[in-house]
């Protein structure tokens, strides 16, 4: 981590020393300018006040609450007072018409702070309803899906409980129960990998090895029914890619499970990986039905659910792919959807990946 | 098997379904069970009914898991296994690190926790060495071959050369097949206990020893993975006749 992730971390942390850092900077660059001001220009306290009262609308804007804008305006009526406005380097208030000046200057300083303050909090508050919208139709739709599979499952092992069943029926009804649970256990993680991408904002990142998470997503879904073979490359080099590595291997396993889930006719899938200018594309491909040309424009952008007919099918609801927009546009990467060389769909994503290491 | 003493377990779980889950499928596998819905009764079972083996689910409403584990450890080896939630590698760390033995991940299937079970029960830490390693000095699974007389790691036969550092890595994995070991645990086992914890070298090596031991390194048959919590040496599955 450098030196400057470090102080980010730091301020984030602590809201009030980020605050009086503004606060003293902002404060310390004006007695600056006012000074610089004042040599180039004699009749310069009217200089002076307009720049205490930017000062003021920056601390406002750069700080968190009110007070921090109130503060900068007293200390900003006072330097001015005290070094700008004669007689000098003395706060005084008894010339004729100084009191007035500086009460005007210090509310004005007030109103000033208090006003872009409120803006802020306005924006914040847009910004929050925007992102509570968003919650609100990705949990509707998420409670729709999840109710099918639900069904399912209440009505199979009421059934077992209540009725005389061969020991044929019973396995059926079990095997049901189980695969409608897997599919909820899918659901269910894509549904955490994406409070882990929106709960911290910054992800945590530590440096892996790519093919440890590649190999370790190929065999978590090996353990799935139905699940293909996984073909890999392996790049000659070990090179190291920042990533938050339980985030990626969703990524992986939504893409696998995305082939067993449209890829109609696929027998196969591979992994492709290059390296290109700081960059590592991670490549899924299959050799199934691809992706039909008219759909390619919106698969990735979240219009591509309602555009299908197949409406009642749960496994069409694919909030797989927009889970693993997100997870790649945290890490800085993109993902992209094209014709495989195999025939069928390709899913590519990139990350960005640290220099070759030693090996 | 006939005049063996029925192994016992104890399931530490709070939710009742899991529990019912947990005690069904563990019975029906021959074992007899205990269970405790919390911290504080599991520890009075532990001292009375000296379990085999002991099932700890890490949210227990009275009782950190990694506490429990703790004070356990104070004075019995009694193999533990650990469930927790998947999206939680530090505390599956922290359980690891603090005495735990193995863990399985919610949600899990009966297979794989009989598997985990037998696993623990075999290799319990009271086997301070893996009694796999033969008179021989070598630890054979597949065809990896770990020889601890010659310091050298051969697969179908054939010297892979493997750095110093990278024999010690397999050198102690191969001690303990089929549990993980953590990040921090190989770190401390190999550079001392004031190694500076940084996981980064550990994986690089282990890319490198995977580049000579494996087919295929994003296909490992040997050294598995734990994303974020540690590795994992393939183990023997056939189960030894004792």
């Amino acid at each position: 981590m450098s030196i400057t992730d470090r102080f980010r971390a730091l301020l984030q942390k602590n809201p009030i020393l980020k605050n009086v850092l503004v606060l003293l900077l902002t404060l310390g660059a004006t007695i600056g300018l006012a000074v610089l001001l004042s040599s180039v220009n004699n009749d310069y306290n009217q200089f002076a006040m307009a720049v205490f009262i930017m000062a003021v609308v920056i601390v406002a804007r750069w700080t968190d609450g009110y007070i921090w804008g109130i503060v900068a305006a007293l200390i900003g009526t006072f330097c001015v007072n005290y070094f700008f406005t004669y007689p000098y380097w003395t706060f005084n208030i008894s010339y004729t018409g100084y009191p007035l000046t500086f009460a005007v200057m210090l509310v004005v300083s007030i109103l000033i702070s208090t006003l872009t303050t409120r803006i802020k909090n306005q924006e914040r508050l847009r910004f929050d309803i925007e992102r509570e919208k968003m919650y609100s139709n990705l949990l509707r739709a998420i409670a729709h899906d999840l109710r099918t599979p639900l069904t399912a499952i209440i009505g199979a092992s009421s059934t077992i409980q209540e009725q005389e069943l061969s020991t044929a029926d019973l396995i059926r009804l079990a095997e049901g129960i189980r695969k409608d649970a897997e599919w909820l256990v899918r659901v269910t993680e894509n549904l955490l990998s994406v409070t882990r991408v929106s709960n911290h904002g910054m992800i945590k990142k530590e440096d892996e090895v790519l093919e440890e998470i590649i190999g370790s997503a190929i065999m978590k879904y090996h353990r799935l029914p139905d699940s293909l073979p996984v073909d890999s490359d392996t790049l000659r080099d070990i090179i190291l890619v920042p990533m938050d590595a339980i985030l990626i291997e969703q990524v992986l396993i939504n893409l696998f499970d995305n082939v067993n889930a449209h890829a109609e006719g696929a027998s196969k899938i591979w992994i492709h990986l290059r390296k290109e200018n700081g960059m590592v594309f991670i490549s899924v491909e299959d050799d199934g039905c691809g992706i039909p040309a008219s759909l390619l424009p919106h698969i990735l952008d979240g219009t591509y659910m309602s555009k299908r007919n197949r409406s009642d099918d749960r496994r069409s609801m694919g909030i797989g792919l927009s889970v693993c927009k997100s997870i790649i546009e945290a890490h800085g990467g993109q993902l992209f959807a094209g014709k495989s060389r195999h025939g069928g769909a390709a899913f590519e994503f990139s990350l960005p990946c640290k220099e070759d290491m030693y090996v | 098997m006939s005049n063996k003493v029925v192994q016992k377990i104890l399931i530490i779980e709070d939710d009742p379904g899991i529990l019912n889950y947990l005690k069904t499928t563990v019975e029906a596998a021959g074992y007899e069970t205990v269970t405790a819905t919390d911290g504080n009764f599991a520890l009075h079972l532990i001292a009375s009914h000296c379990p085999d083996c002991i099932l700890l689910d890490l949210g227990l409403p009275d009782m950190d898991g990694s506490d429990i584990i703790t004070s356990v450890r104070k004075w019995t080896l009694t193999p533990i296994i650990v469930i927790s939630a998947r999206d939680s590698e530090e505390n599956k760390a922290i359980a690891l690190d603090s005495g735990a033995d193995d863990y399985i991940t919610k949600p899990f299937g009966s297979i794989e926790l009989l598997a985990r079970i037998r696993t623990a029960l075999r290799h319990s830490l009271t086997a301070a060495e893996n009694k796999e390693i033969g008179i021989d000095g070598c630890y054979h699974v597949g065809e990896l071959e770990i020889d601890y007389k010659k310091l050298r790691v051969c697969v179908r036969g054939k010297d892979v050369h493997l750095t110093p550092n990278e024999f010690r890595i397999v050198a102690l994995l191969g001690k303990h097949p089929g549990r993980v070991m953590t990040y921090k645990s190989i770190l401390r086992e190999l550079w001392g206990p004031s190694a500076p914890m940084d996981n980064k070298i550990l994986r690089v090596h282990m890319a490198s020893i995977r580049r000579k031991i494996e087919d295929d390194p994003t296909n490992p048959q040997y050294i598995f993975t734990e994303v974020g919590v540690g590795y994992r040496i393939a183990e023997n599955t056939q189960e030894t006749d004792d």
